[in-house]
């Protein structure tokens, strides 16, 4: 994600832009930016149970609500909240780049599994016949990063949150 | 047999350490402790040296017929050979004959302990009689299966991950209202 760009929609004024482009040079603000996206991305998919669209995800498949592993688990069919274990959403992180920050699985098993969500996995309809079933959780429409971007300015401007802890806790439990 | 998961804290540094209470604590102790149940009820263990998820050695059909109730063994009652039906197991939650996942009545899983400790929680098996064998201890007996081909008592990689997720999401939440 570029942040200069992001910056640019959102700012149409060039004085505040130049205010803000330093804050978001500040290491600890973009990762705290990132998180939020993250954070978006979580509630969103465990919580509305819809896609970066707002599209409702499809149900889960007979075979999987019927699963042994379904019933340990505890899952309800109404609640399709691409949500088992937790270790795949789990396993989003921020990484910090020159141009502003992506948004990454960081084991590779998960990055598969949610490269299948994404992209979509073929399954054998009722009818019989070969459909993808995507079910696109990874993203943020560009409004909802504006809002979430300008939350993270006014909480430095404010010193209402503690960026620098906040980038502690994320580097001493290796979560970056 | 005790498994210390004060790792999962002692990566982060003191100020993290002061934000993360009891209470919360608690709460992250019992998350652990369900990852396991659910993991080790879903028929995986976790690959000590890896620290991967693999799943459990599968039963031998010996002892998939004891847990079916076919199994009888002879032995000798006043000098002339017997034959006698070994009793069936009621087979605890999650628990079939032939699926290996630790679950012949449930008793060793169901009696994992959490302790919290200042900065983590310990999770570990009580030194009780197990009911159904009654020779040996739930802890001896978690022991023996960690020890012989079934290592379950502990956590991989992701769900080291999720908890550390657990404790990220709480400090942030903590910071917010500073």
């Amino acid at each position: 994600m570029n942040l200069q760009r992001l910056l640019k929609i959102a700012y149409s004024d060039s004085r505040a832009r130049r205010a803000i482009s330093p804050i978001l040079q500040n290491r600890s603000v973009k990762l705290e930016f990132g998180q939020r996206l993250i954070d978006e991305i979580v509630n969103r998919t465990q919580k509305d149970n819809v896609d970066k669209n707002g599209e409702p995800f499809e149900e889960y498949a007979d075979s999987y609500t019927e699963s042994k592993v379904f019933e340990i688990y505890g899952k309800s069919d109404s609640d399709v909240n691409l949500t088992l274990t937790e270790k795949m959403l789990s396993s989003m992180v921020v990484k910090n780049t020159s141009e502003g920050l992506t948004i990454e699985f960081a084991d590779a098993n998960e990055n598969a599994k949610a490269h299948g969500h994404i992209h979509g996995i073929k399954r054998r309809s009722k009818s019989g016949g070969l459909r993808k079933v995507r079910r696109d959780f990874f993203g943020v429409p560009q409004d909802e990063q504006i809002k979430i971007l300008k939350a993270t300015v006014k909480d430095f401007q404010d010193e209402s949150f503690d960026f620098d802890t906040a980038a502690e806790a994320r580097d001493s439990g290796g979560l970056e | 047999m005790a498994k210390d998961f004060t790792k999962v804290t002692k990566a982060l540094d003191s100020t993290v350490k002061e934000i993360v209470s009891q209470a919360f604590l608690k709460v992250l102790a019992e998350k652990a402790r369900q990852i396991i149940y659910r993991r080790t009820k879903s028929g995986k263990g976790v690959n000590p040296s890896s620290g991967s998820e693999q799943t459990l050695k599968a039963l031998s059909p010996r002892y998939i017929e004891y847990r079916k109730g076919n199994f009888a063994f002879t032995t000798k009652k006043k000098g002339k050979k017997v034959t006698v039906n070994a009793r069936k197991p009621k087979l605890g939650e999650f628990g079939s004959p032939s699926k290996s996942n630790l679950t012949l009545t449930g008793e060793m899983l169901d009696s994992i302990q959490i302790k919290i400790q200042r900065y983590g929680f310990l999770l570990y098996f009580p030194n009780t009689k197990h009911k159904w064998s009654k020779r040996v201890t739930v802890r001896q007996l978690a022991q023996y299966v960690q020890e012989n081909g079934r290592p379950f008592f502990s956590l991989s990689q992701g769900e080291i991950r999720v908890l550390l997720k657990a404790v990220q999401d709480e400090v942030r939440k903590q910071l917010r209202r500073i």
